[in-house]
């Protein structure tokens, strides 16, 4: 009765949740994104058994990847990070007259019952048919992936003892890593890890009962620590209160000698660095920079870069446009956030948008110094840098902008980078391909046209047009937003 | 600053939100705006701050319409709700971010929020938190400070009693008629809290179903009386 209780209240938060009432698409790019991964898991399966198959010959597919059980249990592990805990949960029934432990073993019985524990079965089932069908039939493949099933639930227990016990102190997130350093070392020093992986899978596809016992005396046991830990994790979690010390808060004034533009820039750089969303998404972005620009240095300095010049043109233009691409198309959809208090100032939108513009054509500095190094030491040609930097700001740039006359929604500053209300029309998903292809088929176009010297210069007079024609194309964004501002504001305000 | 509001209607779906033919504010008075939840002080401030565009009529500030002409912002301060708060700066930047929008010098800025540290009881200014960290009646406070930072001749402020301590409160009440007995300044404030209401305005505005049903002078806590019987709640 409470179990299915609690089950129904999950549902219908995640079916009214506040995304799928303002974004009617958000539902359907959900279930798209899901239909994604579950055929993709399809395809890796039958990949595999298919590589497998030709390419290891003294084990069967199954052994092989049974091999690797453990490292399969590691992502699912790093998955499940994500996942809120039953004592963060309970809050809600805790005044109702049911006993606690009741209500932590329900809560407990429904991680177990998660679609989600199934979800790795569109991995492993068609890969059982390809490889466990031929020698043990239907049988064979309905033991491996109860197995599997079973091994993932006590997998998600495994998760939700670890991650409470480092709630109630950090130093408890020692467990996991002895735990994972030490099956490394095990593995390293003796294979004993991927033996019993390798035993564990054969004795499920035999549908031996010694093999499912153990996982079920695992998942016992784990559940009853967590039954334990959840109690005593309660009264943390409802006490729990997060360290909002700012420890340093840096002011940038070297932007002062912008004046009132500096003013914006500097908000739009706090923006950018001092909210979760954004600031995870600006690290995670320098440090794909970084390694593209690394990538791209070592294919620009070795000596078949013609035949790898497609892909290091894609590393350059990529690092060029992350960080509009990422937090720039998100024009207005952060500012939703605190918009009427700007909007009731004077001239505030328009040194808004100045201020972005410009503190996001500094940013490209950074992938600069990224990648001059492979035009200076490698073949990568110094005019496509300087064409794609001059491009980015003078095109791709006004480009993503232009979104600030779409994003209608109001995106959330503290939830995850994927999290709701990110992605905000199909407007934005459209600009942010066309602003990643535009660049490269552009060059495709120019260069056999008129030849890579010019292709590059006209890439570089296209960037200085649209750099010194700021002011024009600006107002007349300016303009067109102050027209729609009400519908704007409304939403944005509805979205929040 | 005078307010003229001119066949103003404002309709959410079959709800009115505001249905004012016609009402003015005089430069100077201290306006109370009162009535009970959804009669349409909120939505009213927003049409008067160019938040919301009217279905019809439209609002006047010293004879300029507030959509189409921008130069009220100059001399207009206002707090609605958080929303007008960037919460992701520290207090000082947040006054030094609306200080620099109005032209004020640090100089200036630093002098003009320290007028407000009896108000503020020294939890504000100099703070290393960022303001969505801080506490519920220290952001509203923060609010506040941030519209009055630059001597606006319009102020107005949607429940600004709201979330603040007793103390904070009175402190609060003699800030506003401090402030319109110096400078002049028009202000406009909608509150639940009768008595503060009555306390400082010169006039009260009783709204019901968007329209302004009763319109009190207020000298000497004149409105009080005719308040608390149109409040007072009645066996049916």
């Amino acid at each position: 009765m409470l179990l299915k209780l609690i089950r129904r209240n999950r549902r219908l938060a995640e079916r009214r949740s506040p995304v799928y009432d303002k974004n009617r698409y958000a539902k359907a790019l959900v279930y798209a994104f899901t239909a994604f991964w579950a055929a993709y898991l399809v395809f890796v399966g039958v990949s595999l058994s298919i590589a497998f198959r030709e390419g290891i010959s003294c084990l069967e597919g199954y052994d092989a990847l049974n091999c690797g059980l453990a490292v399969f249990l590691f992502i699912d592990f790093l998955v499940r990070l994500t996942f809120p805990l039953p004592a963060q949960e309970i809050k809600p029934y805790l005044l109702l007259p049911i006993r606690k432990r009741k209500l932590i073993n329900a809560f407990l019985v429904q991680i177990g019952l998660k679609p989600f524990n199934l979800f790795w079965l569109f991995f492993f089932v068609p890969f059982g048919i390809m490889s466990v069908m031929p020698l043990y039939g239907i049988a064979g493949v309905v033991g491996y992936a109860a197995g599997i099933w079973l091994l993932t639930v006590a997998n998600a227990y495994w998760t939700v003892l670890a991650r409470t016990l480092t709630r109630i102190h950090i130093a408890w997130i020692l467990l996991p890593i002895l735990v994972y350093g030490g099956t490394l070392c095990l593995e390293l020093g003796t294979g004993w890890v991927s033996s019993l992986g390798m035993t564990a899978g054969e004795g499920m596809i035999r549908m031996k009962p010694s093999a499912y016992l153990a996982v079920v005396s695992a998942i016992a046991v784990l559940c009853f620590l967590n039954s334990r830990i959840q109690q005593a994790a309660i009264y943390r979690e409802l006490a729990r209160k997060e360290d909002n010390r700012t420890r340093r808060v840096r002011q940038y004034a070297w932007m002062d000698k912008f004046g009132e533009t500096g003013e914006y820039m500097k908000l739009e750089l706090k923006l950018i660095l001092r909210n979760k969303t954004t600031s995870t998404n600006f690290k995670t972005l320098t440090a794909i920079t970084v390694l593209f620009a690394l990538m791209t240095f070592w294919m620009a300095a070795g000596d078949d870069f013609d035949s790898l010049s497609g892909t290091v043109h894609f590393y350059c233009v990529y690092c060029f446009c992350a960080y509009g691409v990422a937090i720039l198309s998100r024009v207005m959809a952060y500012e939703g956030n605190y918009l009427d208090g700007l909007m009731a100032r004077k001239g505030s939108l328009y040194n808004l948008l100045k201020g972005k513009y410009c503190l996001h054509c500094l940013l490209l500095l950074i992938p600069l110094c990224c990648i001059l190094p492979s035009a200076v030491w490698g073949n990568l040609s110094a005019g496509y840098v300087f064409g794609q930097f001059f491009f980015t700001a003078g095109v791709t740039l006004p480009m993503l902008m232009q979104l600030a006359l779409v994003n209608d929604k109001t995106a959330p500053l503290t939830s995850s980078v994927w999290g709701k209300g990110q992605w905000n029309t199909a407007y934005q998903s459209v600009t942010v391909f066309v602003a990643l292809t535009l660049p490269l088929l552009l060059n495709k176009l120019l260069t056999p046209l008129l030849g890579e010297t010019a292709g590059n210069a006209a890439n570089i007079a296209l960037g200085l047009a649209g750099m010194l024609s700021r002011p024009i194309w600006m107002k007349a964004t300016c303009r067109r937003l102050m027209k729609k501002r009400y519908a704007m504001m409304e939403n944005l305000r509805n979205t929040r | 600053m005078k307010i003229r509001i001119e066949q103003l209607k404002k309709s959410f779906g079959e709800k009115v939100a505001a249905d004012i033919p016609d009402y003015g504010v005089a430069e100077g008075e201290i306006l109370g705006l009162v009535g009970n939840n959804g009669a349409g002080k909120t939505t009213l401030f927003r049409l008067m701050l160019d938040l919301l565009r009217p279905d019809s009529g439209r609002i006047l500030t010293d004879g300029k319409d507030v959509s189409r002409d921008e130069s009220w912002k100059e001399t207009t301060g206002a707090y609605m709700d958080e929303s007008f708060l960037i919460d992701y700066l520290t207090p000082d930047e947040y006054f030094r971010f609306i200080g620099k929008i109005y032209g004020l010098d640090k100089t200036t800025i630093d002098e003009r929020t320290s007028r407000f540290d009896r108000f503020t009881n020294g939890e504000i200014r100099g703070q290393k938190t960022y303001i969505r960290n801080l506490s519920a009646g220290n952001k509203q406070k923060t609010g506040i400070i941030g519209a009055m930072l630059h001597n606006p001749s319009l102020l107005i402020l949607d429940e600004p009693f709201n979330f603040l301590d007793p103390t904070s409160q009175s402190a609060l009440k003699h800030l506003l008629k401090e402030y319109n007995r110096d400078t002049g300044a028009t202000i406009l404030i909608s509150s639940h809290n009768l008595t503060h209401t009555v306390e400082i305005s010169t006039r009260i505005a009783l709204l019901e179903h968007g329209a302004v049903i009763r319109d009190l002078p207020n000298m000497q806590g004149a409105a009080e009386t005719e308040l608390e019987s149109y409040f007072e709640w009645k066996e049916a």
